[in-house]
């Protein structure tokens, strides 16, 4: 009996500590494959090997970085289409956080519990959340390019993408807040706090850690995003001049040389890794920048 | 030079102390009565204890006279409640100067997670001081008052929750004691903690007559014994508390007019 139940814990144990390794393993393969094959493109070629080649393929980097595309992106770099991505992105968390922010101080603080408008909002961020983006790129044509007039452009992009990171930025805002307990409202509450106070010295800055990961997760989906940007960015690879031009983010580059351009697959990794290495470094600042200020406002210990 | 509101205005002294009176107070939250018709006054320069069974409507009652109830969604209270000559009941009553002027002490310390130095400083900055200068002054006057002084002032800057027990809950009467209140209410303030601290805070209440009215709602007889001028107790019958009997602290435990009041004293019921 005992036997056979150490038999049955031992391959438990086994399994339990077995079943990370594929997720693991699909990732090192990922990022590995990424690497190597992305990294393709900096390497000197032969006959240039006689210098430092350290320096030559940091230079390789920075030329790639900032050089426009050249032959639809086989050769050259990626410099106006990372400037495109930024753009799109700042357009878009520009808008979204504050709607967002707003809104989920609304829901959390202001709204009762169980009011109906509170139900209708998060049951709409629900729906809006599972929406698919091509869904939201037709959107976006119809309402920004068109009814707007914003045409094919970074502003109507970046828009467009606001309102599909929305729902993420507010839910993990909401989760934040609401995981600060009422026995702080309280506190502030009984000290003569005004509402206005109580959220935004009290609530807000120990709720700041969901708002970080809602940001973090709002960036990756925004960065990620092609089929919503299509129809409203565009995909024109030009240095974009204002936020009405049209420009193509890096996930619309890859694409488009992986699927259209032949010949265009070495620079298509080299700009898959670029954007892989930009998450993770948004990742990382978007920590650090929240545990400085928390350091500053919050101290738990 | 920015103009800048001094850290107190209030010349804290009993004689300046409000009266409060609470005349046919009731509660309610939803359709259930938590308390029923209490009229009862609390005198400046006094402690009175509010005794009585869990659910008979203590902290109900205490938190009416904040209108922390405001908070609970459902709840309406009734009658009225006077601080001083102001009736606090008035929807027109400004409830962040009702709340500068009656402090509030909770069951279990409920500091902000931030340093010492912040606690005291962001209700001070709240009710607009900004002169640093007085508000550290201020900050170091309340935390000697309180006696935590000695034991934090080399450590100001880390995180309160670092804090024992005691020392938080003493931080959280410090915290309400910058703002130099009237009025003093404190729900249980010593269940969490242990003797020793319960001492500590027993003596600064004691001491802290001279300057506001103090109200303690509180399940241990004994401390409404050692602190208590007056006392009321409250008891329902599952329908809502009402008041039962009220009045100096040793008659009422030396010779309770009450059946229920020498019942719950002596230890036979609640």
């Amino acid at each position: 009996m005992t036997r056979r139940k150490t038999w049955f814990q031992f391959l438990f144990d086994v399994s339990v500590w077995l079943s990370p390794l594929p997720i693991a393993g699909l990732f090192l393969w990922l990022i590995g494959d990424l690497i190597l094959r992305g990294s393709g493109a900096f390497w000197p070629d032969a006959a240039e090997v006689g210098g430092n080649s350290v320096v030559i393929v940091f230079e390789q980097i920075i030329q790639f970085l900032t050089a426009a595309p050249e032959r639809a992106g086989r050769g050259g770099g990626i410099g106006p289409i990372l400037i495109s991505t930024g753009l799109i992105l700042s357009v878009c968390m520009t808008v979204a956080l504050p709607i967002g922010l707003g809104t989920a101080i609304g829901l959390s603080e202001f709204l009762p519990v169980n009011s109906r408008f509170g139900r209708l909002v998060r049951r709409s961020l629900d729906v809006l959340s599972g929406v698919p983006s091509i869904v939201f790129g037709l959107f976006g044509n119809a309402f920004f390019c068109r009814f707007l007039g914003l045409k094919f452009s970074i502003a109507s992009g970046g828009l467009t993408l606001a309102c599909m990171v929305l729902p993420l930025l507010i839910r993990s805002a909401e989760e934040g807040f609401r995981a600060v307990p009422d026995s702080q409202r309280q506190a502030a509450a009984a000290l003569g706090f005004s509402r206005w106070s109580t959220v935004f010295r009290i609530i807000l800055p120990q709720a700041s850690l969901g708002i970080v990961v809602g940001l973090i997760l709002g960036t990756g989906r925004a960065l990620a995003e092609t089929a919503a940007l299509i129809f409203t960015s565009g995909y024109v690879d030009r240095m974009p001049r204002s936020l009405g031009d049209s420009g193509r983010s890096l996930s619309i580059h890859i694409y488009d040389l992986s699927m259209n351009v032949p010949g265009g697959n070495e620079n298509a990794y080299a700009s898959a890794l670029v954007l892989v290495a930009s998450l993770a470094v948004i990742n990382l600042g978007a920590h650090q920048l929240m545990t400085r200020l928390l350091k500053r406002e919050v101290a738990y210990a | 030079m920015t103009s800048s509101k001094p850290v107190s205005v209030r010349d804290p002294s009993p004689q300046n102390s409000p009266r409060v009176t609470a005349t046919n107070l009731t509660i309610r939250y939803g359709d259930k009565v938590a308390l029923r018709d209490v009229s009862l006054t609390f005198e400046p320069g006094t402690i009175t204890a509010i005794l009585g069974p869990s659910g008979s409507g203590k902290t109900s009652l205490l938190t009416s006279l904040n209108r922390l109830t405001d908070l609970i969604p459902g709840c309406r209270v009734d009658g009225s409640l006077l601080l001083g000559e102001e009736e606090v009941l008035r929807q027109q009553t400004d409830v962040v100067s009702l709340r500068h002027r009656v402090g509030m002490i909770f069951q279990r310390p409920n500091l902000f997670p931030m340093s010492i130095r912040r606690n005291l400083e962001l209700p001070l900055r709240e009710h607009g001081s900004r002169n640093q200068n007085q508000i550290n002054e201020k900050i170091e006057r309340t935390l000697v008052e309180v006696g935590l002084w000695d034991e934090v002032k080399d450590r100001m800057e880390r995180s309160a929750l670092t804090l024992s027990g005691g020392q938080q809950q003493r931080l959280c009467l410090a915290r309400a004691l910058v703002l130099d209140p009237e009025v003093l209410l404190l729900d249980e303030p010593c269940s969490a903690l242990d003797p020793i601290s319960t001492g500590v805070v027993e003596t600064l209440l004691v001491n802290l007559r001279s300057r506001c009215t103090l109200i303690v709602v509180t399940h241990n007889l004994a401390q409404a014994r050692r602190i208590a001028d007056k006392s009321a107790l409250l008891w329902s019958e599952g329908d809502g508390g009402r008041l039962v009997e009220t009045g100096e602290t040793r008659t009422m435990f030396g010779s309770p007019r009450e059946s229920v009041t020498e019942a719950y004293l002596r230890g036979y019921v609640g």
